[in-house]
Order: C-alpha cells, then structure tokens, then sequence
C-alpha cells in the first residue's frame, strides 16, 4: 500500500490554533509525522530588545493567553534577582495564589478541549461553564479574566480582602466537587477510555531522553517539576503533592492534569489560610533600570517549566530576553508518540499535549546535508538570504 | 454514562450561561475589573509619566483649555489601550478615574475616546 501524505492543519488541527501536522500514513495507520510551526511568529524576544525595561513585561505577559501570569512572573522574577530586590511575604502568597488559579483553569480546559475532540460536546460545556467560576476569581484577585497584568518588579499590584478570601473559599468548595466528578468521568467512561487509553504512549525512558517537560513528562512517571524541584514564590510554604502516573498515554496525561488541578485547590486553600499580614510590594513604583548582569528564572506553568534568562547591561532596555517555553520542547520533540496510531488519533494525541501553539514559534534550521539541526534567529537567516 | 445524563436532563431546565453580547446583553463583571479610566484634570499635574510609560502608546497628551487655562492632559485611545492599568498605578497623583465598564460595541473607533471634555466619553452611537 503507498504512503500518502495528510495535512493536518494549519487551521485547526486539534485546538484552535495554527500548526501543521504532516501525517504520512499508510492506509489508516500513522507512518510518520512531520511537524510545521511558524504560522504565529510575532518576533516577542526581538521586541523586548527594543522597548524598555517595564513595556516588555506587558509583551512578556502577551506571549500566551492561558498562562500570562506564569509569563510575567518569570520575567519579574528574573527582573528582581538583577536588582536584588527582597519581595514582602504576601506579595509571594498572592502570586501563589493568582497562579494556582491560572494552572487550575488552564489543566480544566485541557480537560474539556480533550472532550470536544472526542466529540463529547456536553463534557466540553459542562466543563467550561465551571471552569467559569474560576475566571470569575482570576478576575477579583487579579482584575481581568485572562490577561492578568498582576505583577511588577517589587510585589504585586492589588491586594485582597477578607470578601473576596470567602469568596474564593466557597467557590474552591464547589470546583472541588465538580473536578472530582470529572475525573470520575474520564476514569469511567467507557467511550472515552476507549478513545484515549493505550493512544499515544511515551515510556519513561522516552520522556527523559526527549527532554519533556511539565505534565506531559509527569504522566509517563518523570519526578519533575519546577514547584518542588527549586521552589519559587512560596511554593517551600505549602505542602503538596508532586502528582504521576505511570502509563504515559492520552488518558494519563489527562488525569495527571486533573489530580494537578486538586493540588492546585490544596496550595490555594493553605495559602489564604496563613495568608501574611503587611505591604503588597517592596517598592511603591518599580525602578525603570536595572543593574548590568545577568538572570535566569524558572517557572512551573501549566504546561511545563518556563525559563526566561535576561541579560542586562544597564540602561533603559534589555539587551536580551530569551524565552524558552514548555510547549517548544513538548511538542516538537514528541514526533514518535504517533507511531503505531491511526489517523483519526492524530489530533488527540496533539492535544493531550496541551499545545500552545503561540508558545513555541521559534525557528527550526535542517541542514538537509547533514541532518544537523539547530535553531536561528530570523535575523541570521534573513541575513543569510540577501 | 449515566451521571452525566443525569446532569444533561438537569441542564435543559436551566437558563443558558451565556449571554448574547452586544445584542441583548453586557457583561457584567465584578466591582475589580479593569474597565474604562479617565484623567481627573483637577488632579492632573501634565507630568506626561503615564503617556511615556504606556505600553501601547494609546494616551497622548492634548491641549486643552480648562478653567480659563490651558492645560495638557492625557487623553486615551481605548481602541488600543490593554487595560493593564499601568498608567493609574504609575501616576504619582492618582490622578485617574476608574471604572469597571467594558469598551462597547462601535462602528467608529474614534468614538472609543478618553476625553474628559466630553460628557461621558465611552457614550455610544444609537445603533
Ligand atoms: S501621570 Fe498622572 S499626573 Fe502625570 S500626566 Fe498622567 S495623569 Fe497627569
Ligand atoms: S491602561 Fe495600559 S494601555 Fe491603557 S492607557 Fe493605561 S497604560 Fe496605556
């Protein structure tokens, strides 16, 4: 039988978004699969170069909807260690606070996306009318549903009352509930199991040697996570539980991000417990410049450790922001999860990456002569075409 | 299986969730969002800090004659600004008015102005 050759995308091929799959298959079974980016290149590092130190925390925010405050926190975070700057214990907490709930959100509409694939529309409404809730608390902690804008070097923003803490109790109670029955749900499904159990598996020993990250790498049993590996924020005050699995296909690498969402409620709920007393931020304005040197942060987001290293030589701009995201890894080098999988598995198993497409538009360079691959900035490569 | 049937059959006798913008309905968010914002020239000192540090570049300052005076104020583009607030938190007199009135729907985006001059600047046409 020849082997043909499927795009999958760039419109749509799984999430709303732009990446192409090419998908050789012979007959229903996937032989191979290429995978295309750079249809949301917005050139975010060769930005920071050129706007000032505190514009770029805004286009740090922007790299990505779902996890903006995991963005913006690791680059102020980064911002902090150049200057040195001592943060007040509940500006640590809130933070703690404000990114649990973006993990929370994000793992849930992994969670209902997956449905919608499977062509389960209901689970996918229901979910995200809960998840609703969630917004709706982003919103009293943080100010704006999505994009947060929470941060700046030296604290956080706005502070939280005692109405909005009740609020966030009762609504963690109900979300708890709902997040138990989903699992109940996607644990017993028949149909479901059907669709994601045995799909797409990666072996540990495949998730160490391909460098994933984040749940992706957790649901094939890999102990890693930024959280506890160096603990950031506050995360060395509150007490939870790293969440594996061992099977590392489709329905592991859901499930390990709805035991996370658990957690996340846990660190949550003892965060605003001992929440500290005193100021919100150790400067009443962020300084405009930072010291020369250089910085390197890490964040557990939702996806995956994010890294932001950020080299400073004084005055009004970065010299460089390099951004590496856990999509970029995750995606690009799960190529062989595809083996021995039909077509119509294709755009599960991208999925249950939880792709973020804008994430990862970095720039791939194949030497076709001798299969070296490395990666470019487009600046070079433009260079190099004149 | 079941379990979620239940819920489905529970569902059809509630109202939907969503909501039919800009046709019938506005959002409504909490007291906390981020909405419209608008200079106060009483407070203003035309310190121009809030229009540098813009990350968009939506506030420009304008000239404008108040109480007998001229006077430069920043005036802002909702049409590009984020709403990250950068602006109010920045500005040493706290000089903004803030609101937590999402943009409307407009035809023009001229009309999408911060101008204290104006009545209520983020009045809409009549559609
Ligand atoms: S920062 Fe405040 S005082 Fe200065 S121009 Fe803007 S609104 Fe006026
Ligand atoms: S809220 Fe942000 S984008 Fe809007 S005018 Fe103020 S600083 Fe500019």
């Amino acid at each position: 039988m020849p082997v043909i050759e499927i795009p999958v995308g760039p419109q749509h091929p799984a999430l709303h978004e732009p990446i192409l799959l090419r998908v050789r298959v012979r007959g229903e079974e996937v032989v191979g699969v290429d995978i295309v980016t750079g249809y949301n290149h917005r050139g975010i590092e060769w930005l920071a170069e050129r706007n000032t130190w505190l514009k770029t925390l805004y286009i740090a925010t922007r790299v990505c909807g779902i996890c903006n405050l995991m963005h913006a926190t690791c680059y102020v975070q980064a911002l902090e260690k150049l200057n040195n700057i001592k943060l007040p214990e509940r500006a640590l907490a809130l933070r703690t606070i404000a990114m649990e709930l973006e993990r929370l959100h994000s793992h849930m509409l992994l969670a209902a996306v997956m449905a919608e694939i499977l062509g389960f529309e209901s689970l996918f409404m229901l979910i995200m009318r809960d998840r609703e809730k969630i917004m709706l608390l982003k919103e009293l902690v943080t100010g704006n549903r999505v994009l947060s804008d929470y941060v700046w070097p030296g604290g956080v923003r706005r502070d939280i009352d005692d109405g909005i803490v009740e609020k966030i109790k009762r609504a963690l109670d109900y979300i708890e509930k709902r997040i138990l029955y989903y699992r109940d749900v996607y644990e017993n499904d028949k149909l479901l199991r059907l669709r994601l159990e045995d799909i797409g598996v990666i072996k540990y020993n495949e998730a160490l040697l391909y460098g994933l990250v984040g749940p992706t790498a957790r649901a094939s049993g890999v102990r890693i996570d930024v959280r506890k590996d160096t603990p950031y924020a506050w995360y060395d005050e509150v007490d939870f539980n790293m969440v594996t699995r061992k099977e590392g296909d489709c329905l592991a690498r859901v499930l390990v991000r709805l035991e996370e969402s658990l957690e996340s409620i846990k660190i949550i709920r003892q965060a605003i417990n001992k929440l500290p007393k005193g100021p919100i931020a150790a400067l009443r304005i962020p300084p405009r410049t930072f010291r020369p040197g250089e910085a390197i942060s890490r964040v557990e987001a939702p996806r995956g450790e994010l890294i932001y290293h950020v080299v400073s030589r004084g005055g009004r701009t970065p010299y460089r922001v390099r951004i590496r995201t856990p999509s970029f890894t995750n995606i690009l080098n799960s190529v062989f999860a595809y083996r021995d999988a039909t077509l119509s598995d294709v755009p599960v198993i991208l999925a249950s990456f939880d792709p973020c497409i804008s994430c990862m538009e970095r720039i791939m360079v194949v030497d076709e002569r001798t299969g070296e691959q490395r990666l470019e900035p487009i600046r070079k490569i433009v260079r190099k075409r004149r | 299986m079941l379990k979620l049937a239940r819920e489905l059959l529970k569902n059809l006798l509630r109202r939907p969730v969503t909501i039919e913008y800009g046709v019938k309905a506005k959002p409504n968010p909490t007291k906390r969002y981020r909405g419209l914002h608008i200079v106060n020239p009483d407070k203003c000192i035309s310190c121009s800090l809030c229009a540098v540090e813009c990350p968009t570049g939506a506030i420009k300052m304008t000239e404008i004659t108040y109480g007998g005076k001229k006077k430069k104020i920043p005036v802002i583009d909702y049409g590009l600004c984020v709403f990250c607030y950068h602006c109010i938190d920045i500005c040493p007199r706290k000089a903004y008015n803030i609101s937590n009135e999402i943009p409307p729907p407009v035809f023009k985006r001229a009309l999408l102005r911060g101008d204290p001059r104006e009545p209520k600047p983020w009045r809409t046409e009549e559609v």
